[in-house]
């Protein structure tokens, strides 16, 4: 096991730097979110996680797909990325959506070009969560908070240095750039490893029993528990535009003078407008409906179009609810009623 | 007694009389500072109603849309609603009474004497940004704790900014069931002499528009502010609107400026200043600035305030040949 002490994270993030665009954890305006940095001292180091969703580096809540010179009428391509990139300090929750993101956006077999663009040239290192927040309920959703899964390299933090592991090719190419920084680790480094590994499992303890849940859902479309959840509910956006794998956009042409442009923008189900149809019909009327449809989506639907849940357990449509809607109480329901 | 259970002993009583068919109120949230507005439709059932200082959530809105909803259903009996109502939810059902959106008789407003609820992001902010996992009042002491830490801050300090100006919040402009408990802890008032709207009118054209755009720049478009706004009830949102479309999809400057810039003057004489806006929007924008800065003009210019009663007019009904002319400016 090889380590980087923390005194020499600088100069392991400046090496990096010579090599690729960085994204880390900074603070913008109250916030932490993932940004490019040109030094390390913007990087935050001490946070739980970041308050957007890191999965907007690859699938931005707005981008232009093409723009027209109707003049000239020559399509532009948006432009390529010419570095590669790294994101580092993403937790293992976030890692994990962007493998469910993978799934969405190669549908079918056909590659989405603009998040592929993105995510085949980005390298994540991933930071193990060794202080877990109450509301993170990862493990109810088959990950944990030292999951490697989706990791490229993954740290843990111990007292004065961070264990570093390659975990994929792209991952270990990385680990021979940076390998002049790293030192074997001590036993007694070791130690705290698997010590703190224990410790941060055990630490989540936000738990919600899912086991058969997708199964179950099946037959609840019209059961009479979906009268209850959504009367709370404002129909906000902040719990999907939060959410790491939520993933619904809208697509629109905007013209300016001579400029067409097509630009691609996240879209959420919450929406009266999301499922609005231009005959004037809308299959999803009321927010019963479309709170149902956000269940369904992330427990049912997902699972049985790509085999798994499309919920990461990172907690952030818990905290961020304007009303408290938390979707362990749902989920919880959920199981209790009778299917 | 205490003002909860003094809420559910009011609201047992006009459930299991039939005076109202659902009761609004708060219930015991899933974050140690969030409550989660409850709808009661069984007497059995008010335990679950609570109060204490983060029932932050307006519940005006809610009572708006059941009573919409419900009168929506051909030949159903009228909906009567019992709201467990502090005085900002009280001011926004005065204004949805004035703008014929609300019917003074299809409510009956449990008056809550409020003490000012807590501000999120200040608890945040006194715990250093730590998950904070106890908050803990009582009295004029608020108790933050978490792992490894435990602080005690005075209440005064982590009042909502709405709260510290709200005047006699004891005080309803709309009552019939009254909750006659008290806290024990009296909230500060300071008189809103709206120093910083006054500071922020000093600037420049060019400095003011900078203030903006550092702010509404980091705005994702949740609409949270929009949807938790007791006034903002139209059925047909201008930001949504696609014949004719009035802004972009994007979250670029352009669009989401537009869309604040809108939404805040759609505003103008109509917002109770509840906070709702403010402690709804997940980027902890400074949102409430600029409806104070309405406010503001409102009282100015035309010795006018919100919520004060239902039988008057609102601002934008009336007009008086005094009225002054002075904010007019001719096209150059």
């Amino acid at each position: 096991m090889k380590l980087i002490k923390k005194n020499r994270l600088k100069d392991f993030l400046n090496t990096l730097m010579n090599y690729y665009d960085v994204f880390a954890p900074v603070l913008k305006h109250k916030k932490i979110r993932f940004q490019k940095i040109s030094t390390p001292e913007e990087v935050i180091l001490e946070y739980s996680n970041t308050h957007n969703k890191p999965t907007e580096l690859f699938f931005p809540q707005c981008e232009v797909l093409f723009e027209v010179d109707l003049k000239e009428n020559i399509p532009e391509q948006p432009p390529k990325p010419d570095k590669p990139v790294i994101v580092f300090g993403i937790r293992p929750c976030d890692a994990r959506s962007l493998q469910i993101l993978d799934k969405v956006f190669h549908w079918d077999g056909v590659d989405d070009p603009y998040y592929f663009a993105r995510r085949n040239n980005a390298i994540l290192i991933v930071m193990g969560c060794t202080e877990p927040r109450s509301t993170c309920f990862c493990t109810s959703v088959g990950s944990g908070p030292m999951d490697h899964n989706g990791a490229d390299l993954f740290l843990t933090e111990l007292p004065e240095a961070y264990a570093i592991e390659p975990v994929s090719e792209k991952g270990k190419a990385v680990f021979e750039q940076v390998n002049d920084l790293l030192e074997d680790a001590t036993e007694g480094e070791l130690k705290s490893l698997a010590e703190l590994t224990r410790r941060a499992e055990q630490m989540i303890d936000s738990e919600v029993n899912l086991n058969g849940l997708s199964d179950k859902l099946r037959g609840m479309f019209d059961h009479p528990v979906w009268d209850e959840f959504h009367l709370s509910c404002i129909g906000c956006g902040t719990c999907t535009y939060l959410c790491p794998t939520c993933h619904c956009f809208d697509i629109l042409d905007e013209k300016k003078g001579n400029y067409v442009r097509r630009i691609r923008f996240w879209d959420c189900c919450m929406y009266p407008y999301f499922t609005l149809q231009s005959s004037g019909h809308n299959p999803r009327p009321t927010q019963k409906q479309r709170v149902r449809q956000r269940v369904m989506h992330k427990f049912q639907y997902f699972v049985e179009n790509f085999g798994e849940i499309a919920c990461v357990g990172c907690g952030r449509c818990i905290l961020n609810c304007p009303v408290n809607l938390d979707i362990r109480s749902i989920l919880k329901r959920l199981m209790e009623v009778k299917g | 007694m205490s003002i909860e259970q003094n809420i559910r002993e009011i609201s047992r009583k006009l459930l299991s009389d039939g005076v109202v068919d659902l009761i609004i109120g708060y219930g015991q949230g899933t974050l140690p500072y969030a409550t989660t507005p409850v709808f009661i439709r069984n007497a059995d059932d008010v335990e679950q109603l609570i109060w204490n200082p983060c029932c932050t959530n307006n519940l005006a809105l809610y009572v708006r849309r059941e009573l919409e909803q419900a009168n929506k259903k051909k030949d159903a009996r009228p909906l009567k609603i019992g709201v467990v109502t502090k005085k900002c939810d009280a001011k926004a059902m005065v204004e949805l009474i004035r703008e014929n959106q609300l019917k003074r008789e299809s409510i009956v407003v449990i008056a809550v004497p409020c003490s000012g609820m807590l501000d999120k992001a200040k608890l945040h902010k006194r715990a250093g940004d730590r998950e904070l996992l106890r908050v803990e009042v009582s009295g004029s002491e608020v108790i933050l704790a978490g792992r490894g830490f435990e602080i005690k801050v005075n209440r005064d300090e982590v009042l909502r900014d709405n709260c510290l100006v709200c005047k006699d919040p004891e005080s309803l402009p709309i009552a019939d069931e009254i909750v006659v408990e008290k806290d024990d802890y009296k909230k500060p008032y300071v008189e809103d002499d709206f120093s910083d709207v006054k500071e922020h009118e000093k600037l420049s054209p060019q400095e003011r528009w900078a203030v903006f755009r550092a702010e509404f720049e980091n705005c994702i478009r949740c609409y949270a502010c929009r949807n938790a706004c007791p006034m903002c009830y139209c059925s047909e949102c201008f930001a949504e609107c696609s014949q004719p479309r009035w802004l972009g999809g994007s979250v670029e400057l352009k669009d989401v400026l537009f869309f604040q810039i809108v939404r805040v003057l759609h505003q103008a004489g109509r917002c109770v200043d509840c906070g709702a806006c403010a402690a709804a929007c997940p980027m902890d924008l400074d949102i409430r600035k600029y409806t104070r800065k309405l406010n503001y003009d409102a009282l100015n210019i035309f010795r006018f305030e919100t919520g004060v009663s239902p039988d008057d007019k609102p601002l934008l009904a009336t007009f008086s040949i005094d009225d002054t002319q002075e904010f007019i400016t001719e096209p150059e």
